[in-house]
């Protein structure tokens, strides 16, 4: 017990850290447009998609017309919730921040979701296509540090501007709007210089450099230390916020791929030449419910119960966790730069991979050879890659199992940190009055 | 631990999801796997032709003709036409058992110019995704005359992306790689397709036939032009030849109907070429 206290000392030294709770506070805010935005995601992805999952167990293309132009359509929404998601972070964030220090500023909101769009926003030279690739979900964390600058850039040189001022006329509000110009011009000459930089970064395609190197380290040949680094810093990642995992999709692999099935359907047996190609031990193994395993978490909570918010909030989650999008419960439970979940989160991907291939390496179960849909739910990717071996769902049935045990005792300890919080906070607003 | 109504409620909703999705993944993965292993057994593989422009399905029925009078192989000529809504119609067929049909595939809209090039691209890639649920090969061959190459190259580059389907052989045959222009102006469609070379298939074997009337030009086409295919394949796809037909029927349209031209065709293209019918081919 002396042992669980300290871990809760530590966690509720770390989630007090200003950084850390406005953080906190934006997820909370988000979460309604993470759950939306990632419904519609399933629906254009798995459900309306030529190789989408439920596209291809209900046989969609058979009976249902003008599935392109519907899925354009909730594609659409899709880019407009997930996909912007780092700049409404900023907005959130940059609020939340001047009402920690008591000058709550509705325009730091607005002047923060400016400047982090304009940062990255460049039009491709001779064309009309935008790069939005760092407004989605993937750079959340980047969208609130810069809210968070940016509100903290109003506390020091704004006004505190409320939803409640209104009332005080437009010509006191117009007072107030102009003694906020002058942190305003300061945060957009600062989004100005980053934008400028950013683009001189962009001019000598060292962004492409980047991507190339990754790929390319990739695309040589296998080796099993590289699969478990690779997961490592992708749960790492989006812990620390990157909420959007790097896919490891077939195509980084697929000349292995490519071989294994063509062995498997030629010589009708599972001796494959790589039978722990990672792109099929990851996707495969490392993944039930989205990254961390996000559906025994789910799974979890709900088993644990108490809380009745995150009862709720499992609840919600539960849909999107089977078709591997973690990203409602991340928001909803606060996973990203929580420390109590860090350890599970990293380890037990890593754990169910190593597992994995033990009985792959015993010839226990056969390895993964066989294309898979994408958005297929995790714990079904071995049963249907391995052609509909039981085996294999018996195993991934059993990883989750493992995996929800393990998860169990975080959550707990999760659940005492956060009510730990919300004493404190009891109190310290008693005080104030 | 004590088993409490929630929990139990969390076990049987997780139980009957899991079996209600077992269920149906299962169905889909035995029909699945089993065309996946009907295409690995197919031995079918098709030559596809496509025309350039301002030609019809029928371009290549002399050269098909002729090519059988020489091999006496009698490959199948099935001729696919797509419309510009998407229709698509077949005329001919293929002969049961003809394991090296030609399939000519043309389109409403043959015209000229680099937008046309996209569409038809797109068109093609239409025909081909229906091809290859009909027939079920698992490799095929590609020539296309013309214009008919920069639409292989379109499609290579942008919608070819077939885990089981390999193409082998590609035969160009007086493809305007850079259009009429010089080789010092390069136009819009070249810089693309340079750009986009690494999606080439990196284990493809490419042949790009030019004809020559005299030192410069087929009569239509810039040999400056044929010869700038060159930046795109070579040294992305595993070989890259080249091959200059000069003397009689050297003319650009005339080229499906040369004699050499033909005898490349079942030298480099055809797999029933005595030298390639040997196993491993």
């Amino acid at each position: 017990m002396n042992k669980n206290e300290k871990l809760i000392k530590w966690a509720m030294w770390f989630n007090r850290l200003s950084f850390v709770e406005i953080f906190r506070e934006t997820m909370i805010m988000l979460f309604p447009v993470a759950l939306i935005g990632t419904i519609v995601w399933i629906i254009s992805d798995n459900l309306l998609a030529p190789n989408g999952f439920l596209a291809n167990v209900l046989y969609i293309r058979q009976w249902f017309p003008e599935r392109q132009f519907f899925r354009a359509l909730f594609n659409d929404a899709t880019m407009i919730t997930v996909g912007w998601l780092a700049s409404y972070a900023a907005f959130v964030s940059a609020i939340m921040t001047t009402r920690r220090y008591r000058r709550e500023n509705l325009i730091a909101g607005i002047c923060a979701m400016i400047s982090y769009v304009l940062i990255f926003y460049h039009s491709v030279r001779g064309g009309q296509t935008l790069e939005t690739r760092y407004f989605g979900a993937g750079w959340l964390i980047i969208g609130s540090l810069v809210g968070y600058v940016i509100g903290l850039i109003f506390v020091k040189w704004g006004y505190h501007f409320t939803l409640s001022d209104i009332r005080l006329g437009s010509r006191k509000l117009m007072a107030r709007v102009l003694r906020n110009l002058k942190p305003f011009t300061i945060s957009f000459s600062g989004a100005f210089i980053l934008h400028t930089l950013y683009a001189v970064w962009r001019t000598f395609n060292l962004d492409a450099i980047t991507t190339q190197n990754i790929s390319s380290l990739i695309g040589r040949h296998s080796n099993y230390f590289l699969n478990i680094t690779l997961s490592f810093f992708n749960t790492l990642l989006v812990w620390l916020g990157f909420a959007e995992p790097v896919n490891i999709t077939n195509d980084a692999y697929s000349n292995e791929v490519r071989n294994n099935l063509i062995y498997a359907l030629t010589h009708k047996s599972f001796a494959v030449p790589y039978p722990f190609t990672p792109s099929s031990l990851y996707n495969g193994f490392a993944n039930f419910g989205g990254i961390g395993v996000t559906l025994a978490l789910v799974i979890g909570i709900l088993w644990v119960g108490r809380q009745n918010n995150q009862q709720e909030i499992a609840k919600l989650s539960v849909f999107p966790a089977i078709f591997n999008h973690g990203l409602p419960i991340l928001f909803g439970s606060r996973v990203f730069l929580n420390p109590v979940y860090v350890f599970p989160f990293i380890l037990l991907p890593i754990a169910n991979m190593l597992i994995a291939s033990v009985f792959i390496f015993i010839h226990a179960i056969p390895p993964i050879v066989y294309p898979v849909p994408n958005g297929t739910p995790g714990i079904l990717i071995p049963f249907i890659g391995t052609g509909g071996d039981w085996r294999a769902l018996l195993i991934s049935i059993l990883l989750v199992i493992m995996d929800i045990i393990i998860y169990i005792p975080f959550i707990k300890l999760a659940f005492a940190v956060e009510e730990r919080l919300v004493k404190e906070q009891e109190e310290f607003q008693n005080e104030d009055k | 631990m004590k088993i409490s109504k929630r929990h139990k409620i969390i076990i049987i909703s997780s139980i009957v999801i899991l079996v209600l999705l077992t269920v149906f993944s299962y169905c889909w993965s035995r029909k699945s796997v089993s065309i996946l292993e009907k295409r690995q057994q197919s031995q079918m593989s098709p030559v596809i032709m496509i025309p350039g422009s301002s030609a019809t399905v029928n371009r290549f029925d002399t050269l098909v003709a002729k090519i059988n009078q020489r091999d006496r192989q009698n490959h199948s000529l099935l001729k696919v036409k797509v419309y510009n809504n998407g229709k698509i119609t077949y005329t001919g067929q293929i002969r049961q058992g003809d394991n090296e049909p030609f399939i000519v595939v043309g389109f409403e809209n043959n015209h000229d110019g680099y937008s046309n090039i996209k569409k038809q691209a797109r068109m093609f890639n239409t025909a081909f995704n229906q091809l290859k649920a009909q027939y079920n090969f698992n490799n095929f061959k590609g020539i296309g005359h013309s214009n008919g190459g920069l639409i292989y190259t379109y499609f290579l580059e942008h919608y070819f992306n077939e885990r089981q389907i390999r193409i082998k052989r590609l035969m160009t045959i007086g493809t305007p790689y850079n259009f009429a222009e010089p080789s010092n102006r390069r136009t819009q469609m070249l810089t693309d397709f340079i750009k986009n070379r690494k999606k080439l298939p990196s284990n493809l074997t490419m042949y790009s036939i030019a004809g020559s009337e005299n030192y410069v030009e087929d009569g239509l086409v810039p040999l400056s032009s044929v010869l700038a295919g060159k930046y795109i394949y070579q040294g992305e796809v595993r070989h890259y030849t080249q091959i200059t037909v000069t003397g009689k029927l050297a003319q650009h349209s005339a080229l499906p109907q040369n004699q050499e031209v033909l005898s490349l065709i079942r030298r480099y293209i055809l797999n029933s070429h005595p030298e390639r019918a040997r196993p491993n081919n």
